[in-house]
């Protein structure tokens, strides 16, 4: 019985949460068009679940992001990796890079809107910038912090660069590369929904967005809870397994 | 690159404008004040939004650290919340506050709380406790083990999560108020590129980058090694 007393004390929160949130709409504290009930977000939920609408704009959301993020990632290591192994190139570009990495994401939408209209491309472009530059900045840090003596030392035993690269470099830079990688999914993540606010007509920003716009504020509130537990997966999909690699590997405790 | 990239490509201003474009717009759009004014209102902004977030998501993070039932029964409802993207609640915001300052400052300092709550978190925990129950044993209060043991253990952590809480709430900041409309470096860009005015938006971007860059290396990340150094801890 003892292992299931934490199973039973989460589902007892969650009861006592959906209960304080009952009670405030009740209470009438704030407007009652603004804060549905669990009951009417719920059937809400059922709503857009039962025609369709929610399973299309999560799968939209979803697999923007999935294609963005495995394109953006994987460019932005290679990128990193590629100006770090040059120097001299990466000591020239990195404030470039860092510079374009404070800007990334949600800022270049209006610009994007410029270039591409609304709809999937600025989306895109929004996205994928989010998350090139977080990771291409965290690469190139990683890469450059990595004590030149060891691959000097490979180097002397006769290793080739792809052995150096392989053996020294990359496993060198791969906390830094994590960090990167699980920043990027936070920033590109954010970028996505935003744009997905302003600029598409489908995807989870949008459904919340529009759920506001329309007064359906049961689908909007039922959207945004959505929104955290497709976060949440997310989460678990991709940095869990990448995470316990990595301590597993390496020994590392990311804070 | 950027001169080259216009001088071969040659895309027309509306597209990409060159930087002597740019350059004039930058000036023109200081003169008559528009780009100043949009700054300092960004920077108003993330001044609230700072001064909002930081003591709350270290106060909260102290009383989750310290108190066990309290971090039990708060942190799975903590890491829903941060699971959602600050800019989905700008709706719900703009409902309860209204389209004013405090929908924008508010989805920032959503944004900006998390991060530093669980750093701040992650250095409470790591401080051995050993030396809290020291304190204790010497017959100080809790108030003295908060203020000489857990803030001063978990400063760096703190430093590292307000780092990264500006990220966040940099960039919410940004896209609330491209929402919101109420001035600000978010709508300078969206009212730019509403009449077409490409080279403003340049402008508004680069300030953005800039301000962005000029908080990180002047600000935040001193604090940080400076945390770093005095307390000889290296962040994980």
């Amino acid at each position: 019985m003892k292992v299931a007393w934490p199973v039973l004390r989460r589902w007892a929160l969650a009861a006592v949460a959906v209960g304080a949130w009952a009670w405030v709409a009740e209470s009438r504290l704030l407007p009652r068009a603004f804060v549905p009930s669990p009951v009417e977000v719920a059937r809400g939920f059922v709503e857009v679940l039962g025609n369709g609408l929610l399973i299309r704009h999560v799968k939209d959301s979803v697999l923007r992001f999935a294609a963005c993020y495995a394109l953006g990632s994987g460019a932005g290591v290679v990128a990193g990796v590629l100006m770090g192994l040059v120097p001299p190139l990466g000591r020239f570009l990195r404030p470039l890079v860092e510079f374009f990495n404070a800007i990334a994401g949600i800022a270049w939408l209006p610009l994007a809107m410029m270039w591409f209209g609304t709809g999937e491309p600025t989306v895109a472009f929004v996205t994928l910038n989010g998350i090139f530059f977080v990771v291409a900045v965290n690469t190139l840090a990683g890469v450059q912090a990595v004590p030149r003596l060891y691959e000097y030392g490979l180097a002397v035993l006769g290793a080739r660069r792809a052995t150096i690269l392989h053996q020294v470099t990359l496993p060198a830079a791969f906390p830094a590369i994590v960090t990167g990688l699980r920043l990027a999914m936070g920033f590109g993540w954010r970028a996505l929904v935003a744009s997905e606010m302003l600029a598409a007509s489908s995807g989870m920003g949008y459904l919340v967005y529009r759920g506001s716009y329309d007064f359906r504020y049961d689908v909007m509130w039922a959207s945004i809870l959505l929104l955290g537990a497709i976060s949440l997966a997310l989460d678990h999909l991709v940095l869990a397994p990448l995470q316990r690699r990595t301590v597993e590997r390496w020994g590392l405790v990311q804070g | 690159m950027w001169w080259l990239a216009v001088w071969v490509w040659r895309p027309g201003p509306e597209i990409l404008p060159s930087p002597a474009d740019v350059a004039v717009e930058a000036i023109r759009a200081l003169r008559g004040g528009v780009l100043l004014e949009a700054t300092l209102r960004s920077i108003a902004r993330l001044l609230f939004t700072a001064i909002a977030a930081i003591p709350l998501g270290v106060g909260v993070a102290l009383a989750v650290g310290t108190v066990p039932a309290a971090s039990e029964l708060l942190m799975p409802v903590l890491r829903y919340l941060t699971a959602i993207p600050a800019i989905a609640w700008l709706p719900v915001f703009l409902v309860a506050f209204g389209f004013n300052e405090t929908s924008v400052v508010a989805t920032a300092a959503y944004s900006f709380f998390f991060p530093v709550l669980f750093n701040t978190l992650v250095g409470v925990q790591t401080v051995p406790r050993v030396l809290r129950h020291a304190i204790r044993t010497l017959g100080g209060s809790g108030y003295r083990v908060v203020r000489d043991v857990l803030l001063p253990g978990a400063l760096p952590s703190i430093a590292a999560g307000v780092r990264l809480g500006f990220g966040y709430g940099w960039r919410a900041l940004v896209g609330a108020e491209m929402l919101v409309a109420q001035g600000g470096l978010g709508y300078l860009l969206l009212k730019a590129q509403s009449v077409g005015l490409v080279p403003r938006m340049v402008v508004g971007m680069v300030a953005i980058g800039v301000l962005a860059a000029l908080v990180d290396a002047l600000l935040l990340e001193p604090l940080e090694e400076a945390t770093v150094r005095r307390w000889g801890t290296v962040r994980g």
